[in-house]
């Protein structure tokens, strides 16, 4: 077989399975099937014990995802998984962000080819992240945790692999992002004062889900100093009102909080709840017109709804409160997380299946 | 699907099964003179300027007696069913611009092939730095003929006026892509960029494996 027919997506590969780690890992790597990190070669025995994990029909596909429009049969997401390093056990959560990543809202077209610095960012909620020891606490953004790294880098694979999103070709962003190579953590529920994100969309606290979100890398929301929740939502609003984003540029799209725990408390102690951080960030985050206009930016039919009968109206970052994506994750230590969007982006919860 | 432990030899593929259908473009119009062609915009910085000088000329030189302007609500994603259907009703053709980035390249090419599928004969307009993206996503939707117009890259950072001289020299392509038989531009068009891709690469930019 040649590199064109694995490029169509047959379902092997002309690479003998009996290869060794480092002749396969040069292999595959020539083939632009990884992400530049050595991998664990996909041999069938390999996809078989990961598919053991999940009780679906492998050969179901899930929908095609762009910009390559491959399938993504829950075979081909075990291979990636494979790929990853991941255990078989993840592969529910893989599945179900893949169906997350396909309904039409995400963008994933748009979200994979982009200029911009996007990757998907994977919330988990309910009782998967202690089962599969998502890390929700310290450095749940950073290395160290195998569901975390692995789940986020499969991720990652399945849309370079399935999805077609290889550098500078299907994937067109100017710089990328580190956060591409893997961006998964889950929601740190014990440690929030308030509901977690799952069960404000509607699903029952003992169901697990993954939201994807397509998100910048987090930008870091730093106060040491407020002594209410009016200071740090003052800070929050503040650290994502620039006219660099692509919120702004836009005008839509949602804007992700990780807030972190001693932000929470400070806040949840002045009785503050989730909808009032939404509300404070819809009034206060954003930028006045006259800014906008200073570096050439009037495309303001497209944007959200603002009063542009003020002499200098203040434009915000999205449509509408619940807009702004929040949820409580990391450690103790007076930092929050800013995770702007691609933009033209809705952010999706799917249930992880029990199996 | 035979069982995996059958198939022991060989590593397995990672990519994704892609479409292999190819479909045709739209029939082509005999003549500009007298249908009515439609404008599409994706609010891109400067494709309005681009599409008005565009429908301009060629009410003035080429015989259009109307042009419809319609702008979507943002590049990204599709446009609305509703805007494609009243396009496809009321024009005989359609230029649609533009891609030149990642995103809007793709939802653009997307459009351009949503309107050829249904039968209405479309200038599909990139920059030439996103044309390889865009001809790669026309063969992913099953239509990698899809005649794509190019315009220099970067069309973001330039003056009105440059934006109208592009436009005039970018009117050629799209006559030709409008009226020229449907079989010669398939045949121009298929693999066009991708095999010179070299030529719309910036090669500073792509570090190889």
């Amino acid at each position: 077989m040649t590199s064109a027919a694995a490029a169509q997506g047959e379902r092997f590969l002309a690479l003998p399975a009996s290869l060794d780690f480092e002749e396969a890992n040069e292999a595959l790597y020539q083939l632009g099937v990884t992400d530049g990190l050595p991998v664990i070669p996909p041999t069938p025995d390999r996809v078989a014990r990961m598919l053991e994990g999940i009780r679906r029909d492998s050969a179901q596909s899930l929908g095609t995802m762009g910009p390559a429009y491959g399938q993504a049969t829950i075979e081909k997401i075990a291979v990636n998984a494979v790929m990853a390093g991941c255990r078989p056990e993840y592969l529910s959560v893989l599945v179900a962000a893949v169906e997350a990543m396909v309904e039409y809202e995400f963008n994933l077209y748009g979200i994979n080819a982009t200029t911009h610095p996007v990757t998907p960012m994977l919330v988990v909620n309910g009782p998967a992240a202690e089962r599969l020891r998502i890390n929700s606490g310290y450095n749940c953004m950073g290395q160290g945790w195998r569901a975390n790294a692995t789940i986020g880098r499969a991720i990652r694979l399945i849309l370079v692999n399935i999805a077609g999103g290889t550098p500078g070709k299907g994937d067109r962003a100017t710089h990328g992002t580190p956060a591409k190579f893997s961006f998964c953590l889950a929601e740190n529920e014990l440690a929030s004062p308030w509901q977690p994100l799952h069960v404000r969309r509607g699903f029952a606290p003992d169901v697990s889900t993954v939201t994807v979100h397509a998100s910048e890398a987090p930008h870091e929301i730093n106060n040491h100093t407020s002594e209410d929740g009016a200071g740090i939502l003052r800070t929050f609003a503040h650290a994502v009102s620039t006219v660099g984003h692509n919120n702004s540029y836009l005008g839509r799209g949602e804007v992700a909080i990780c807030i972190g725990p001693e932000h929470a408390e400070t806040i949840a102690r002045d009785g503050l709840g989730i909808a009032d951080i939404q509300e404070h960030l819809f009034a206060h985050a954003g930028n006045r017109r006259s800014e906008l206009l200073a570096i050439g930016r009037d495309n303001f039919d497209a944007m959200a709804p603002f009063e542009a009968s003020e002499a200098d109206p203040f434009v915000g970052l999205v449509e509408k409160a619940e807009d702004y994506l929040l949820f409580v994750a990391g450690g103790v230590g007076k930092h929050s997380m800013a995770m702007p969007s691609f933009g033209l982006s809705r952010s999706v919860t799917k249930p992880i299946g029990i199996d | 699907m035979p069982a995996l432990n059958q198939n022991a030899e060989f590593l397995m593929n990672p990519v994704g099964a892609r479409n292999v259908e190819r479909g045709p473009i739209a029939p082509r119009l005999g003549t500009l003179r007298g249908p009515t062609i439609g404008l599409l915009a994706n609010t891109k910085k400067n494709a309005d300027i681009l599409l008005k000088t565009v429908g301009e000329i060629l009410i003035r030189e080429h015989g259009v007696v109307v042009v419809i302007s319609r702008r979507k609500v943002s590049s990204s994603p599709a446009a609305p069913d509703a805007m494609l259907d009243e396009l496809a009703e009321s024009c005989a053709a359609v230029i649609n611009a533009y891609g030149d980035c990642g995103s809007c390249a793709s939802w653009c090419i997307f459009d351009g092939v949503t309107l050829e599928k249904r039968g209405v004969p479309t200038a599909t307009v990139n920059s030439d730095a996103f044309v390889v993206l865009g001809q790669h996503e026309a063969i992913a939707l099953g239509l990698p003929g899809l005649p794509i117009v190019t315009v220099p890259h970067p069309m973001g950072d330039v003056p009105a006026e440059e934006v109208r001289k592009r436009a005039e020299a970018m009117i050629a392509q799209v006559l030709r892509v409008l009226t020229t038989e449907a079989e010669v531009l398939e045949s121009e068009y298929t693999d066009r960029f991708i095999d010179e891709s070299d030529k719309f690469t910036r090669s500073e930019m792509v570090c190889q494996l």
